[in-house]
C-alpha cells in the first residue's frame, strides 16, 4: 500500500508538468507537410462517417516557438471552435472561473503561469505584438495557447496555403472503463502493457496515428518508475502469501482433531464452512486495515526523505480501501484455501506452478510483451526457483548426516523433518533475500555505471546553464518577468568568463526538439569536434550529416549504430546517419547530439543554453558567476555530488522497501520455527529425556537456524543474480530505455545473505527464548502419556 | 504424592512397580530419572565406584545423568520419528559417549536388530513399524548403551498380549545380561509374575 | 419576416462575436464588444445595411452576402413516410461576421473573417423522438463557406448544395451517429419576397434583405436513432440577411410557418416586449397562388393556449390560437419537446393547424426566443 500511495502521489506531481491534452485517450494524426485541404479532407472523412466511428472530436494543431523578449516560448495553435479535445479546454481559468474555450474565442492568449498576464510582449513574423495572456495552471513552463489563425500570423507561415503540424483528436475508449480501473489499482500498468499502435480505420491515404500520450514521454518513464515499484511492493504480498499458507497448514492441522469431533458432534460442513470464510474475513479485515495504516506510515516517511520540501498529499479513496483489503483477502483467502486442501489438487500445485512459469518465461525474450511481460518473466524465474524447495529438501534428505557431530546431525535432521512448516518461510526468505541481492546488484551496477559516464563528461571544471524565465530574480528578490535571459545573457556570460580568464575554453551547447516517425525527439546541437564528442565516447569531430544517438533512442526506433534516420522539424526534413551512441541515464527523451550546421540545416536557430568551461582560473569563475539568478553556476565536482546524492535518494526507496520485504521473511521464519517448535514439541521433550541438556538443545536449533539460513542463501544467490541481470538487461531498458551494466562483486551480495542468514537465525533465538524450556513439563507428558499415540509422527512425512 | 518410600534395586535385578492407575508409579520413574524433583529425600545410582546422586543435580546435571546412566522406555512415543531406527538406536551410544566408531556401532546396533528379527529394518523409520516393533526397538534403544538403570513405565500398556510378552522377555532377558537395574511399573499382574520383586504400590 | 429573425441570430450567435481570432493585436479598433452587438440603437460599425429599392438578384443572392454582419438559410420541411407517420426536418446555416469587411481578402487560410453555425433537427412524431445536432466551424475554405452559382452552403460536413447549375433541385445533407438527412428539394415551389421587394423593415432604423421560397417538394431518406424512412412533402426556405441590432426592450419572439391544405401560405410573428405592448413590427402574411396578402398588428392576433415546461423550468408555449381577419387557426406542437438544447436553446418544432372545429388543415413550423431568459428572470 506504500507503494500504490508513493506512484499515486507520483503520478499526480507528473500530471502538474505535462500538457493536459497527452490523455491516453487521445490520438495524434500527421501528415507530412500537411496541408488546410489535408485537414479538410480528414475531417470530411470523419464526419461523413468514413472514420472509426469512435473518434468524438478533433482539432489542427500548429506548433512553433516564438520568441518572448529572447527566450524561447512554445506556442500551441488550436481551432477554437473545435475546442473540445483533449479535456484542457472543460478547465476553468484560475481567476475568473471563466471557461478557456471562451477566452480562447475572444482571441486572448492562453499562458503558463508562471508568464506576466498583463502585457506579454512576443516577437513574431508581423513584428512586436504586445497581448494579454490569461494564466492557465494546466499548463506547463514556457507554453502559449491561442487560436490557430492568430498563431499562424505570429508564426509567418500564412504566406501561400495554410501549415499545420498535427491533428488532436479524441477517441472513445472500448476498454477505458477496465484500463481505468487497472491503471487505479496497479499504477503504472498501462504504460508498462503498453496499448499497442492504435488503429483507426479509414484514415485517409498519407495520415498516421499515434497515442499523444506516448508523446509524453516522461509520463511513460513515470509509468514505468510506478510499474517497477508496484513489483517491488507485491513482493511483499507475495511473501506474505507464503507466510500465510504456511500457517495455515499448521493451524488446520491443530485444528484438524477439533474439527473431527465437532462433525461427530453433530455440526454441519457447512458450519465448517463458514466458520472457515468467518477466519479469512476475520484475517482480511485485520490485515487489509493495519496494512493500510502502516502504508500510509511508511509512505509519508518515504516522500518526506525523498521530497523534503514538497508537501504531501496522499489520496485515500475507494480504490486505495478496495486495493488493501482486496489484496488481504485474496491472499489469506488463498493461503487458506490451499492449506485446507491436502488431497490430489495440491499434489497438482508444483505442475500448475511449473506451466505457469514456463507460459511467463517468454516475456524475457520479446520486446514486444514490453514491461508486463519482463515482469512476467522475473516473476516466472521465481516460481521456477521456488519449486527447487520441495525436491530440494528431498535430495538434501538423502544425504545421510549419521557422521557428522550429534548435535549438528539433530539440529540438520529437525529442518528436513519440518520441511511441511518450513518450507514456505525458507521460500520466502529466499525470495526476500534474492530481491535484495538483485536490486543492491542492480542498483549498484547503474551507479558505477553512472559514475563512470559522470566522469567521462565532467571533464571541465566550471558548468553553467542559463536558467529558465522562471527562475530569474531582481535584487529585491521580485520574479524578473520576463527575466533577461537568452542571448543577452548569453553574450555577457561569455563576455565575463573571458574577462576573468581570456585563455578559458567555452563549450556551448543549446538544445531543441524535433520529430523521427513522427516522434518527439530532443536535439542537443553544439560545435562537437574531437574534444566534446569523447565525452561520449566518440573520439572525432561530429561532422556533417553524422549524429550520435542516446540509448533511448536507438531502442525506441530498432536502429542500431550506421543506420541513417530521418529528422523533421516543422517542414523541414533531414537525413542523418548515426555514428555512434552513448548511455542516456537519465534523459527522459530520445537525444541526439547534432552539429551546429546539421542544427541549422533543420531550421534551429542556435541559442546557446549551456556552457562546460575549462579554465586554470574555475576557483575565481566560480565565485564570481555564482548569485547570479539569470544563471545556475556548478563545478563538476558538485555536479557529480548532485547527481550521486539524486540516484541515492531515488532508490532509497526502492532499498527501504527490500529491507521491508527482508523483515516481512524474517517474521515469517520467526513464526515457522514457533510452529515447528510446537510441532516438534514431544520430540524435543523425548530428547531431553534421553539426556540431551538445554544448552545442546539450544544449539540443536541454532544449527536449524543456520540450516534454513544456509539453504535459503544457496538458493538466494544465484536467483539473485539472475533477476539482478534481468533487472539490468531486460526490465531497464524496456522501463526506460537504457541498459545497466551486469556487475555484481561480493560486496554487493555479501550484506543481502549476511542479512538473511541473520534473519534465520535471530529468528531461531527469538523463538527459543519464546519458547521457553521447561523440561518438567515437556517431558512429564510423555512420562504420564497423556494426548499421545503410539504411531504419531510429526514432521516426517516425505 | 508419594510419603515414606524406601527402596533399593539391586544391578540385575528386576523390580516392578505394581499398582494401578494414579498410584504413583510413572512419578517414582519420573523422580529417578531426574525428571521431576523430590521435596525430601534421597536417590542414589551406583555403579562400581561411582555414584550419582539424582537429588543433588541440577538441570544440566540431570540431562548428563540421563545419557549415561539411564535408558528409559515409555508406554508411548518412546523412538525420536525423524530418526531411522538406526539412528534412534546409534543416539544413546553417541549421547553417552560409547560410541565405538560408526562401523563399529552398525555393527552392534545390527547385530542388535538380528536378535530381535528385525534386521532388516534398520533404515525403516518408527512410523513405518507396528507397534510391538517400536517398542521392541525401544527396549533396545534404552539398553545399547548398557545404563546402571533402566526405567519402563507401562512399556506393554498399548500392545497385545503377544506382543506384550514378547517386549518384556526381551526386557527382562537385556536388562538381566546388561546388570542393568530394571525398575518396570505396569498394573499387570502376568508382567508382575515375572519379576524378582514386586513392590506393591496400593 | 426579419426582426424576430435577426433577434433569434443574435441571440444564437452571441458566442460565435465572441470568436473574433484573427484580431489585429495592436489595433483594437475592430474588435467586437458584445454590448454593440446586443442592444444599443445602431452603430453599423463597417457593415453593409439593407437599403430600400435593392433588388433580390437571384442566383447570386444565394450566396453570401459578406458585407453584412450575419445571414442565414433556413430550411424546414414537413414531411410524412410511406405510411403517413409525420416527420419534421429543421436545416439552418447562419454566418456571422467575426469583423467588419477589411477590403483585402484574409491574411492566411485559418484567418477565418466569418464563423459559421449549423443546426440540424429532425422530429419523429410517432417515434416521439426529436434529434438534432450543432457543428460550429471558422470560415476557412473546406470547413465552412458558401457559393452562389452553382449553390452550395457547407459548415463542417452539413450541406446544401444544388444539384445541376441551377439553385434547384438542391440537396441537404447531414450525417451524425443520431442524425442522418438526404433530402432532395425539387423546383415548384413559390418565391415570396418578403417586406417591400425583399427590403424588410425591423424597427425604425433596422431592416435586413429577407425573401422565401415556399412549398419546395421534397422527398428522400431521413434517419433517426438508427431507423431510415423514405419521406415526402415540402419545405420552406428563408434566406435573410442584415446588419441590423436588436431593438431595445425585446425579449424574444414566436414564429410561425404554416401551409394549409388549401394551398395557402401562411406567415406570423409576434415579437415580445417587455412592457407586453405590441411591437409595430409584428407582421401576418398569407400567400395564395396569386396573391401575397400582409396583415400588421392591427388585423391579426397570436395568442398562447397551451404551454410546455422543460426540464430547466422554462415555459414554451406550444399550442397557439391565430387569428388574421376572420379567419381563426389553432395551432398546436405536434410534439411538446422539439427544444433546440444549444448554445443558444430555442424552440423549433412541427405544429399542426386546426380549424375552428379542430380539423386538420395544414402543418408548419413554430419557433420560440427568448423564453429561457424568462424563466431566468423568474428564478432571480
Amino acid at each position: 500500500m506504500a507503494v500504490h500511495l508513493i506512484a499515486v502521489s507520483v503520478d499526480r506531481s507528473l500530471a502538474k508538468l505535462t500538457a493536459p491534452w497527452l490523455g491516453d485517450d487521445v490520438l495524434v494524426l500527421r501528415k507530412p507537410a500537411a496541408k488546410l485541404d489535408d485537414y479538410v479532407a480528414l475531417r470530411t472523412a470523419w464526419r461523413n462517417g468514413d472514420l472509426a466511428e469512435t473518434l468524438t472530436e478533433m482539432t489542427p494543431v500548429l506548433e512553433g516557438e516564438i520568441e518572448n523578449a529572447n527566450s524561447a516560448l512554445h506556442i500551441l495553435g488550436i481551432d477554437a471552435f473545435s475546442w473540445r479535445v483533449g479535456g484542457l479546454f472543460d478547465s476553468t481559468l484560475n481567476a475568473d472561473d471563466q471557461s478557456v474555450a471562451a477566452t480562447l474565442a475572444t482571441g486572448a492568449v492562453l499562458a503558463s503561469e508562471e508568464l506576466p498576464g498583463d502585457a506579454l510582449l512576443l516577437q513574431t513574423a508581423l513584428g512586436e505584438v504586445r497581448t494579454q495572456a490569461w494564466p492557465l495552471g494546466a499548463l506547463p513552463e514556457n507554453w502559449l495557447v491561442a487560436d490557430i489563425g492568430q498563431v499562424s500570423r505570429w508564426l509567418g507561415t500564412s504566406e501561400g496555403s495554410a501549415d499545420l503540424s498535427y491533428v488532436l483528436a479524441t477517441q472513445r475508449q472500448r476498454q477505458e472503463n477496465w484500463m481505468g480501473l487497472a491503471e487505479r489499482m496497479l499504477p503504472g500498468v498501462t504504460a508498462a502493457a503498453g496499448q499497442g499502435e492504435p488503429e483507426l480505420a479509414g484514415l485517409p491515404e498519407g495520415w498516421t496515428v499515434a497515442r499523444a500520450g506516448s508523446d509524453n514521454t516522461l509520463r511513460v518513464f513515470a509509468g514505468s518508475i510506478m510499474f517497477n515499484l508496484a513489483a517491488l511492493g507485491s513482493l511483499s504480498a507475495v511473501v506474505a502469501g507464503f507466510l500465510l499458507y504456511q500457517a495455515a497448514v499448521v493451524s488446520f492441522q491443530r485444528e484438524a482433531l477439533l474439527r473431527q469431533r465437532l462433525l461427530a458432534l453433530g455440526v454441519q460442513r457447512g458450519t465448517l464452512r463458514a466458520l472457515f470464510l468467518l477466519q479469512t474475513l476475520i484475517d482480511g479485515i485485520a490485515a487489509g486495515a493495519l496494512g493500510l495504516l502502516l502504508g500510509i506510515a511508511l509512505a509519508r516517511v518515504a516522500l518526506s526523505l525523498t521530497s523534503p520540501d514538497a508537501a504531501i498529499e496522499l489520496t485515500i479513496d475507494w480504490v486505495v480501501w478496495a486495493k488493501a483489503l482486496g489484496t488481504a483477502f485474496l491472499v489469506s483467502g488463498a493461503a487458506r484455501m490451499l492449506a485446507s486442501r491436502r488431497d490430489s489438487s495440491v499434489r497438482k500445485m508444483p505442475w500448475i506452478t511449473a506451466a505457469l512459469a514456463l507460459a511467463m518465461l517468454p516475456g524475457l525474450f520479446f520486446d514486444s510483451w514490453g514491461l508486463l511481460g519482463a515482469f512476467a518473466g522475473l516473476l516466472a524465474c521465481c516460481l521456477l526457483a521456488v519449486l527447487t524447495v520441495g525436491p530440494g529438501f528431498v535430495f538434501a534428505d538423502r544425504f545421510s548426516v549419521s557422521r557428522l557431530p550429534t548435535i549438528i546431525q539433530l539440529g540438520v535432521n529437525q529442518l528436513l523433518a519440518g520441511r511441511r512448516e518450513m518450507g514456505a518461510a525458507l521460500t520466502a526468505l529466499a525470495l526476500a533475500i534474492a530481491t535484495a541481492i538483485s536490486i543492491a546488484v542492480m542498483v549498484d551496477s547503474f551507479r558505477t555505471d553512472l559514475l563512470r559516464v559522470l566522469d567521462q563528461r565532467l571533464i571541465d571544471p566550471v558548468y553553467i546553464a542559463l536558467a529558465s524565465p522562471a527562475e530569474a530574480e531582481d535584487e529585491a528578490g521580485a520574479v524578473l518577468r520576463p527575466s533577461s535571459v537568452g542571448r543577452a545573457a548569453s553574450a555577457e556570460l561569455r563576455e565575463r568568463i573571458q574577462a576573468l580568464d581570456p585563455d578559458a575554453v567555452i563549450t556551448a551547447t543549446g538544445e531543441a526538439q524535433a520529430r523521427v516517425e513522427g516522434r518527439r525527439i530532443d536535439i542537443m546541437y553544439g560545435p562537437f569536434d574531437s574534444a566534446h564528442t569523447r565525452r561520449y565516447g566518440y573520439d572525432r569531430d561530429l561532422a556533417d550529416g553524422s549524429v550520435l544517438a542516446n540509448e533511448q533512442l536507438l531502442r525506441a526506433f530498432d536502429l542500431v549504430v550506421d543506420d541513417a534516420l530521418e529528422v523533421t522539424r516543422g517542414d523541414r526534413l533531414q537525413a542523418l546517419k548515426i555514428e555512434g551512441s552513448f548511455p542516456g541515464f537519465g534523459d527522459v527523451h530520445p537525444t541526439l547530439l547534432v552539429n551546429v550546421a546539421d542544427a541549422q540545416r533543420l531550421e534551429i536557430e542556435p541559442r546557446w543554453s549551456r556552457f562546460a568551461v575549462a579554465s586554470e582560473r574555475a576557483d575565481a569563475l566560480l565565485a564570481a558567476l555564482v548569485g547570479d539568478s539569470r544563471w545556475r553556476v556548478r563545478d563538476a565536482i558538485g555536479v557529480r555530488r548532485s547527481a550521486e546524492e539524486q540516484f541515492d535518494q531515488t532508490f532509497a526507496i526502492t532499498r527501504a522497501l527490500t529491507v521491508l520485504a527482508l523483515l516481512v521473511a524474517g517474521f515469517g521464519t520467526l513464526a515457522a520455527m514457533l510452529a515447528l517448535r510446537l510441532a516438534q514439541a514431544r520430540q524435543l521433550a523425548l530428547l531431553r529425556a534421553l539426556g540431551v541438556s538445554r544448552r545442546e538443545l539450544w544449539l540443536m536449533e541454532v544449527v536449524r537456524g543456520l540450516t534454513l539460513g544456509g539453504f535459503a542463501c544457496a538458493l538466494a544467490l544465484p536467483l539473485g543474480l539472475l533477476m539482478a541481470w534481468i533487472l539490468c538487461a531486460v526490465i531497464n531498458p524496456r522501463s526506460f530505455g537504457w541498459m545497466v551494466s551486469f556487475q555484481p562483486t561480493p560486496a554487493m551480495v555479501l550484506p543481502a545473505l549476511a542479512i538473511g542468514l541473520g534473519a534465520a537465525l535471530a529468528a531461531t533465538l527469538i523463538s527459543n527464548w519464546r519458547a521457553g524450556h521447561n523440561p518438567g513439563a515437556d517431558t512429564s507428558a510423555l512420562v504420564t502419556g497423556s494426548g499421545a499415540r503410539g504411531s504419531e509422527s510429526f514432521g516426517g512425512d516425505s | 504424592m508419594l510419603e515414606g518410600f524406601n527402596l533399593t534395586v539391586a544391578a540385575g535385578e528386576v523390580a516392578v512397580l505394581w499398582g494401578p492407575s494414579g498410584s504413583g508409579k510413572s512419578t517414582l520413574l519420573a523422580a529417578v530419572a531426574g525428571l521431576v524433583t523430590i521435596d525430601s529425600g534421597e536417590i542414589e545410582i551406583r555403579r562400581d565406584d561411582a555414584i550419582v546422586r539424582v537429588h543433588e543435580l541440577d538441570d544440566d546435571g540431570c540431562a548428563s545423568y540421563r545419557r549415561s546412566w539411564l535408558g528409559y522406555v515409555f508406554q508411548f512415543f518412546n523412538l525420536v520419528p525423524t530418526l531411522s531406527v538406526e539412528e534412534n538406536l546409534r543416539l544413546p551410544l553417541q549421547l553417552s559417549s560409547r560410541s565405538a566408531g560408526f562401523e563399529q556401532d552398525h555393527q552392534t546396533i545390527l547385530s542388535l536388530l538380528t536378535d530381535v528379527g528385525l534386521a532388516d529394518r534398520g533404515q525403516a523409520y518408527p512410523a513405518q513399524l507396528s507397534g510391538g516393533e517400536q517398542q521392541r526397538i525401544a527396549v533396545l534403544r534404552a539398553l545399547v548403551h548398557q545404563p546402571a538403570v533402566v526405567l519402563a513405565d507401562e512399556p506393554t500398556g498399548n500392545l497385545d498380549q503377544t506382543n506384550a510378552d514378547n517386549v518384556i522377555d526381551l526386557l527382562m532377558s537385556r536388562a538381566r545380561s546388561t546388570r542393568s537395574a530394571l525398575l518396570l511399573a505396569t498394573h499387570s499382574e502376568r508382567v508382575a509374575e515375572r519379576a524378582d520383586r514386586v513392590i506393591d504400590m496400593q | 419576416m426579419s426582426g424576430p429573425r435577426s433577434a433569434s441570430l443574435l441571440c444564437l450567435l452571441v458566442p460565435l462575436c465572441l470568436l473574433s481570432a484573427c484580431q489585429p493585436e495592436s489595433d483594437t479598433a475592430d474588435a467586437m464588444p458584445v454590448t454593440q452587438l446586443l442592444g444599443g440603437s445602431g452603430g453599423t460599425d463597417g457593415f453593409a445595411v439593407a437599403e430600400q429599392g435593392v433588388a433580390i438578384e437571384l442566383p447570386a443572392d444565394h450566396g453570401a452576402h459578406n458585407a453584412f454582419r450575419s445571414e442565414w438559410w433556413y430550411f424546414t420541411a414537413v414531411l410524412s413516410d410511406a405510411e403517413g407517420s409525420p416527420f419534421g426536418v429543421q436545416f439552418t446555416i447562419f454566418r456571422q461576421a467575426l469583423r467588419p469587411p477589411q477590403g483585402t481578402p484574409p491574411e492566411c487560410d485559418w484567418c477565418a473573417d466569418h464563423a459559421w453555425l449549423g443546426h440540424v433537427a429532425i422530429t419523429d412524431v410517432n417515434g416521439g423522438r426529436h434529434e438534432h445536432l450543432e457543428r460550429l466551424a471558422r470560415g476557412s475554405p473546406g470547413l465552412a463557406g458558401a457559393v452562389a452559382k452553382p449553390f452550395s452552403v457547407w459548415v463542417d460536413g452539413l450541406s446544401a448544395t444544388s444539384v445541376g447549375a441551377e439553385f434547384l433541385p438542391l440537396r441537404l445533407f447531414a450525417r451524425s451517429a443520431d442524425v442522418d438527412i438526404d433530402l432532395t428539394l425539387d423546383p415548384g415551389g413559390r418565391l415570396v419576397l418578403q417586406g417591400d421587394r425583399g427590403y424588410s423593415a425591423k424597427g425604425p432604423n433596422q431592416a435586413s434583405h429577407y425573401f422565401s421560397m415556399t412549398r419546395l417538394p421534397v422527398t428522400g431518406t431521413l434517419t433517426v436513432s438508427q431507423r431510415s424512412h423514405q419521406v415526402t412533402g415540402h419545405a420552406w426556405l428563408d434566406r435573410e440577411w442584415s446588419t441590423s441590432v436588436l431593438s431595445g426592450g425585446q425579449r424574444g419572439w414566436d414564429w410561425l410557418a404554416l401551409s394549409l391544405a388549401d394551398g395557402r401560405d401562411v406567415m406570423a410573428f409576434r415579437l415580445r416586449r417587455a412592457d407586453a405592448s405590441r411591437d409595430p413590427f409584428d407582421q401576418a402574411i398569407v400567400i395564395d397562388a396569386r396573391n401575397q396578402r400582409r396583415y400588421t398588428p392591427e388585423h391579426f392576433a397570436l395568442e398562447p393556449t397551451r404551454v410546455w415546461r422543460d426540464e430547466r423550468g422554462a415555459s414554451w408555449p406550444v399550442g397557439w390560437r391565430l387569428q388574421i381577419a376572420d379567419e381563426v387557426f389553432h395551432i398546436d406542437a405536434m410534439l411538446d419537446d422539439q427544444l433546440m438544447r444549444t448554445m443558444v436553446r430555442y424552440w423549433e418544432g412541427l405544429v399542426r393547424v386546426s380549424d375552428a372545429d379542430g380539423t386538420e388543415i395544414g402543418r408548419g413550423y413554430l419557433e420560440l426566443t427568448g423564453y429561457e431568459r424568462d424563466a431566468a428572470k423568474q428564478n432571480e
